[in-house]
């Protein structure tokens, strides 16, 4: 039986393929008919369709006939391409034998084809590089295949030539994978352990929740116990992923599928988790389980403070089917309750904005997002700060830390100048670059991760105009000259917008901020001053003028009703902007702030 | 809340001018022959004798268009006679009528004064030939004094005059020189407008085809600022946006109930009413629709509103704030206290010298009125109205 299954992902850097890849398979093995169809199957949310980037982990289970004439069960597991996302990928690596390794054959080796295959390769999948995209007129395959040999360190004779566009290739790649693909060696005898690598919500029956089955054998009807949460439940159905779920008896070891145990919340089962039968435990987890921990963090708030009820519902609702998103309730003096919300990283942070805004319907201003600091007070004690308003008298400071990253960037060698530049802009040390092809090059350096959640990856696209990849990991804390920068309109501080920055960018903030609030908020009866401020001292002003005049000159008998209506229509408007003090501020002004533009 | 259905004031719309002016958004049209205007009388009869109340004793009286003075003035009389028995305007009721230089002359201002009216409303917008040219007003400046000064002959108290500044071409010194004419004339009111683009106008198509300049709007609140300082000195009250009486019991009574809540009853196309509590209704636009409804035995009401509280509130609000008297929150259904945004609202406009606050009467100045709808609009989002 087992002899019969291959257990694969495919990874690869963002925009080679892989969507499209996993489509093709789907199809060659018409898991999914031509009339079901549609492009990037696996991503089923908005978001991942609309930017053509996959988020969560998911499993298809596909029937191949082979050349040998022997049926096979291929399991795809697809994963998610951003780093933020890099622990979510590391679970779904390791519920596999092997990887599927794209490349674009015009683009080559990007710093996530390494950062990726150095994961997969930690997990001792088998590697089959698969060079994509080669009726490109621009693909240069031969370099690629040399890349292959010399930066990747695999078996050029291994790789695949395919277009995933076109279908070309495909059949070759499908009996790579029945031969190079190792079966699952695992025994169905041995206590169940099963390992989580991702879990959904389903409205209508609750959790379910994607794994391998390591050892053992997994029955329907049983108990089955999380080892990690210390829960156990009864499951009420497992089954294989086909595109719809079909249901089966057991899955042995080896194999993969869903399960449904009337879990509530996918806060209930973390990635990684191991599954094992609730009256015959095993004795140990299986390795890797680790918490997501969040490196970014931001305030959300509803525009309009009576809509925290709606936005509180839709929180939990989203954190249904996200596990990594951490939250707590919050108030602030200016924009009234919301939560302080802990994300994986920038893309995270983004992705839960737009689901919010998107799926939930609701008006949101976010607060800059911040890093986690070590505050060190005169005292020795250490803070935890990820919150400008709770940043600390600086008087009682000693000195504060910041959280530092190793950032990978490849790019071709004639971007090393401006790339070089970016970096320098944002605090790097400790440059490193070498060739990792004929003309690419990867430079490593380290640089505070304040400076990378803003726009950086955004200004790398921008200064090498596309070409350049970015990669990076945590590098620990360093010592940083930490201030608390306020904006304050008309003399009250808007506390959405406090940012803990480095000192000497303070007034670049400060100055950019002023501009673009002083653009975007409209004009009032009266002059409105716009500063930043870091303590007592003003670093940078600007003036809104006040309206020359802001009425109509004839209002009689019958214009009050006409009159009247505009009033209730401008209303709208007023509800997409927050009071700070007397100056209503539109929400596009906060996210004016909050963007870096050039 | 104060309520305001007292008496009503009454308002007769007569929808006929010599020629439609450049910048007027009024419904009117602009032929008139005797067949209609014989017409037109019927109908406006013919409603007021089915909407009138009985037991009434009105307050005022306010013709306005159009060009009311262009009716013969003895049919004038016959509208005084329609009221029903039991019903009458008031010993001291403000009469006002609306006249245009150049549409009357001595002898009309006499018998309109004989019919009943006592107040005289004259479309004067300027003294200055080549300004009146570009609105296209059908007067010059000359035929305007002769009727202020044949109004006082014809033995009006209450004269006001209509003036439009903002005018394209139109410098300081003109303006000045127009204000100072007025106060000259011995006007008891006058009500200074400044000129506003409106769609549907023909200078309104001017200003979207690029052909005509819109009124600067720094100019205009200069001008805005220097009307009232000249009229101050002059010893005349800022008492609304655009009007300034010469004492308190020269002040548009009429159109003071509009803007503190009273009632009113409307006739004639167009024509709005209001009960003074919560029902407003208006009554058809067109002419001939108008003419077709009366005739046919029917109101010409086109159609109405329940005003909710807020809503109420909001028009307090919004139509308060355009007068010096101001806007007393608690009278205007607002039963709240002056604290938290509502403090910090009012401590700030009046750090910036819009308004006098006291607990929760707002009495915006003259820089405030400037600024009414903006602060409505404020008060709106706070109020949550």
């Amino acid at each position: 039986m087992k002899e019969r299954i291959r257990n694969f992902c495919i990874i690869a850097h963002i925009d080679h393929g892989k969507s499209t890849l996993a489509d093709r398979l789907l199809q060659a093995t018409n898991t999914v008919s031509d009339r079901e169809f549609r492009n990037q199957m696996l991503d089923s949310m908005d978001i991942e369709q609309e930017r053509g980037i996959t988020i969560k982990s998911t499993a298809v289970t596909m029937k191949y006939s082979a050349s040998d004439g022997i049926d096979y069960t291929l399991n795809l597991i697809d994963t998610p391409g951003h780093v933020d996302f890099s622990y979510e990928v590391s679970r779904a690596l390791a519920s596999c034998e092997a990887a599927l390794l794209v490349i674009d054959a015009a683009q080559g080796v990007q710093a996530q084809t390494l950062a990726n295959l150095y994961k997969a390769m930690e997990q001792n999948l088998t590697i089959i590089p698969v060079v994509n995209k080669i009726d490109l007129p621009s693909a240069s395959i031969a370099e690629v295949m040399e890349e292959i040999d010399h930066e990747l360190g695999l078996d050029p004779d291994d790789a695949v030539l395919v277009s995933a566009k076109t279908g070309q290739g495909i059949p070759e790649l499908l009996e790579a994978i029945v031969r190079l693909v190792p079966p699952p060696s695992s025994d169905p005898d041995k206590p169940l352990r099963a390992r989580v690598f991702d879990s959904f919500f389903d409205p209508y029956r609750g959790v379910v929740v994607h794994f391998r089955v390591v050892e053992g054998t997994l029955r329907k009807g049983s108990y089955i116990r999380l080892m990690a949460a210390g829960a156990d439940y009864r499951l009420e159905e497992v089954g294989h992923m086909k595109i719809s779920r079909e249901p089966c008896e057991a899955l042995e070891a080896g194999e993969v599928g869903y399960l449904i145990a009337g879990i509530k919340s996918v806060g209930d089962v973390r990635s990684g988790d191991t599954i094992t039968d609730a009256a015959s435990p095993a004795s140990e987890p299986l390795p890797g389980y680790t918490e997501a921990k969040p490196v970014v963090f931001s305030s959300i708030f509803p525009v309009s403070t009576e809509d925290y009820e709606d936005l509180a519902v839709s929180i939990e609702k989203l954190k249904l089917n996200d596990a990594s998103l951490v939250f707590e309730k919050v108030n602030s003096a200016g924009l009234g309750f919301g939560f302080r919300c802990g994300f994986l990283g920038l893309l995270h942070l983004e992705v839960v904005q737009e689901r919010l805004e998107r799926e939930f319907n609701q008006s949101l201003v976010l607060t800059a997002p911040t890093v986690l600091y070590h505050v060190y007070l005169n005292s020795g004690e250490m803070l935890m700060v990820d919150n400008p308003l709770h940043y600390p008298d600086p008087s009682q400071i000693d000195h504060a830390d910041e959280p530092y990253i190793k950032a990978s960037i490849i790019m071709p060698d004639r971007y090393i100048g401006p790339v070089t530049l970016l970096l320098k802009d944002r605090r790097a040390e400790d440059y490193k670059s070498m060739y990792v092809g004929k003309q690419r090059v990867e430079v490593t350096a380290e640089l505070p991760l304040a400076e990378v959640v803003y726009d950086f990856y955004d200004r790398l696209k921008s200064v090498t105009q596309g070409y350049g990849s970015f990669d990076y990991e945590p590098a620990g804390y360093r010592k940083g000259d930490l201030v608390r920068l306020d904006i304050l309109v008309n003399h009250e501080r808007v506390e959405a917008l406090s940012i803990l920055v480095n000192r000497e960018r303070a007034r670049e903030w400060a100055v950019r901020a002023c501009e673009n609030l002083a653009k975007e908020i409209p004009r009032h009866q009266f002059k409105i001053p716009v500063q930043g401020a870091i303590g007592g001292t003003i670093i940078a002003r600007e003036t809104i003028q006040a309206f020359r005049k802001d009425v109509t000159a004839k209002c009689y008998g019958g214009d009050i009703t006409r009159k009247r209506k505009l009033l209730e229509k401008q209303k709208e408007g007023k509800r997409k902007m927050k009071m700070v003090g007397s100056v209503s501020i539109p929400q596009k002004a906060f996210l004016a702030v909050l963007k870096r533009d050039e | 809340m104060t309520d305001g259905s007292g008496s009503p004031g009454l308002y007769v719309h007569v929808p006929f001018c010599l020629r439609k002016c450049r910048y007027c958004a009024f419904y009117s049209v602009a032929d008139l022959d005797s067949d209609a205007a014989m017409r037109f009388g019927g109908s406006l009869l013919g409603e007021m004798r089915m909407r009138l109340p009985s037991d009434t004793v009105f307050p005022t009286f306010y013709a306005g268009g159009g060009t009311p003075v262009l009716l013969e003035p003895s049919f004038w009389s016959e509208v005084f006679a329609a009221f029903p028995p039991t019903s009458r305007l008031a010993e001291d009721a403000e009469v006002t009528i609306e006249a245009n230089p150049a549409a009357v002359g001595l002898k009309d201002l006499q018998d309109l004064r004989r019919s009943g009216f006592n107040r005289l409303s004259i479309g004067v917008q300027s003294f200055d030939d080549a300004l009146l040219e570009f609105l296209g007003r059908v007067h010059n400046g000359a035929q305007a004094e002769e009727m202020v000064r044949d109004a006082r002959k014809a033995g009006f108290e209450s004269i006001g005059i209509d003036l439009m500044y903002g005018i394209p071409g139109q410098t300081r010194e003109d303006w000045l020189k127009d204000l100072r004419s007025a106060v000259d004339l011995g006007a008891e009111h006058i009500s200074c407008y400044s000129l506003t683009v409106e769609d549907g106008t023909p200078y309104g198509h001017s200003v979207k085809s690029g052909d005509a300049p819109v009124p600067d709007e720094s100019l205009v609140a200069e001008l805005y600022r220097a009307t009232d300082e000249l009229l101050s000195r002059a010893g005349y009250q800022h008492y609304e946006v655009s009007n300034y009486a010469a004492g308190r019991k020269w002040r548009s009574r009429h159109n003071t109930a509009y803007w503190s809540g009273a009632a009113y009853l409307g006739f004639g196309p167009s024509a709005h009413s209001y009960d003074g509590r919560s029902r407003r209704s208006w009554n058809r636009l067109g002419l001939n629709e108008y003419l077709e409804a009366v005739e046919s035995g029917g109101l010409p009401e086109a159609d109405f509103e329940n005003l909710s509280e807020g809503q109420l509130m909001l028009e307090r609000i919004m139509l308060g704030l355009r007068t010096s008297d101001g806007v007393d929150l608690s009278k205007a259904g607002f039963e709240g206290e002056a604290d938290g945004a509502l403090r910090n609202m009012f401590a700030n406009w009046v750090s910036h010298g819009l308004c006098t606050v006291d607990g929760l009467r707002i009495s915006p100045t003259s820089q405030g009125m400037l600024m009414a709808d903006g602060m409505a609009s404020s008060l709106a989002a706070i109020l949550d109205l």
